[in-house]
């Protein structure tokens, strides 16, 4: 079973360790590494939303943040799309046909 | 075989990504600062596009006032209602995170004196008058020894004289809860304790928790998400910690009402489960 993606409520991110926030409101203090917003420091101390600070960091070039965790190769895609790409391809499927019918 | 190609791959892409992680937005010239009809005029410029934000305030743990400016590489605010005399502390940087901070003079002749600390050593004093001075003036000014460095944060916790002897650390590993986001917390937040590397800072996070417990400082344990929050009033110091006892992140907030924002019960440190 694949564990529930954590999404970065700023930039879309869907690789973080926890929830942004818990149930009781608490922040999870997470940096997130793509965009740089912690929550309950950037939104609770320094009073920028996260949609101001998406909005600010798509405008300022969409950079990826963390200094020690690398950006992934590629942007992490939605939930729908990851579910969809761990299907077996047509092509794998087709294999498994051609190999029945021989 | 399919699976060792994609463990191939996969570290492939691990080893790529290395070289592909870009830098954050530094300080490259500035900040100084003029005198306008307006107020004064504070500048900077940064090694990339970024956003423009300065907080600044009478005391360096409460930067209330703020300005905002757009988007770019040369970064402009204008203060206006600084009252000549008094020194202000101000932080500056973009709407992600503080670039420098120090301190701002307006003298009753219309002089700015502007001082600035970035990382442990870095000086630039600034200084206009809106009418020409004499050179005579100049020469004086310029012949003073800079004023010296005044932190935009409260100095670290001092222990009172009949404090226990210095307690030894544990490794980083044992302390910080997740390793690879400490270089992060501690680029954001280190100098919030004048941390002199990532270790140092999660060190004086574990230090501050065992300072708490000794002290009764004010806890709150937040069940929802098992996370302790720690608060000293006197420093603003706030921590977060996890469930085993390991650090989330800390730092000084700027905002009055943080600690009593925050959620959970208030618990006594014998009470912790670690």
């Amino acid at each position: 079973m694949a564990s529930k993606k954590q999404i970065c409520a700023a930039c879309g991110f869907t690789g973080l360790g926890s929830p942004q926030r818990s149930s009781s409101g608490g922040a999870s203090h997470e940096i997130c590494p793509s965009c740089g917003f912690e929550p309950g420091y950037t939104d609770d101390d320094q009073d920028i939303s996260p949609e101001q600070w998406g909005t600010e960091w798509r405008a300022s070039g969409s950079k990826w943040f963390s200094k020690s965790i690398p950006a992934p190769r590629k942007k992490s895609a939605p939930k729908a799309a990851v579910e969809k790409s761990v299907r077996p391809t047509k092509k794998v499927r087709a294999r498994s046909v051609k190999k029945r019918n021989r | 075989m399919n699976q060792s190609w994609k463990s191939f791959f996969c570290l492939s892409a691990l080893f790529l990504a290395q070289f592909s992680i870009t830098k954050a937005v530094e300080l490259k010239t500035g900040p100084t600062a003029t005198l306008s009809k307006e107020g004064v005029v504070v500048t900077w410029t940064t090694d990339g596009i970024s956003g423009t934000r300065l907080h600044y305030g009478r005391q360096p743990a409460l930067l209330n006032f703020k300005e905002d400016g757009g988007l770019g590489i040369t970064h402009e605010v204008t203060l206006e209602d600084l009252e000549p005399g008094p020194t202000y502390h101000f932080s500056l940087g973009t709407a992600k995170r503080w670039l420098t901070s120090g301190t701002l003079t307006l003298s009753p002749s219309g002089e700015v004196v502007i001082t600035t600390e970035k990382g442990d050593s870095k000086t630039n004093t600034s200084t206009a008058n809106p009418t020409p001075a004499k050179p005579k003036e100049l020469e004086k000014a310029e012949s003073q020894p800079l004023p010296k460095l005044t932190p935009a944060r409260p100095a670290p916790i001092k222990p009172p004289a009949n404090a226990p002897p210095p307690q030894k650390v544990p490794p980083t590993s044992k302390t910080w809860g997740y390793i690879p986001s400490l270089q992060d917390h501690f680029d954001r937040h280190g100098r919030d304790f004048q941390s002199t590397s990532p270790e140092d800072y999660a060190a004086k996070a574990w230090l501050f928790l065992q300072y708490a417990k000794r002290n009764n400082l004010p806890m709150k344990w937040d069940s929802a998400d098992r996370t302790l929050r720690v608060w000293e009033p006197r420093s603003r110091a706030f921590a977060a910690y996890n469930a085993n006892g390991t650090t989330k992140t800390f730092f000084r907030p700027n905002s009055d009402t943080y600690w009593s924002r925050q959620p959970g019960r208030p618990i006594k440190p014998d009470e912790l489960p670690f």
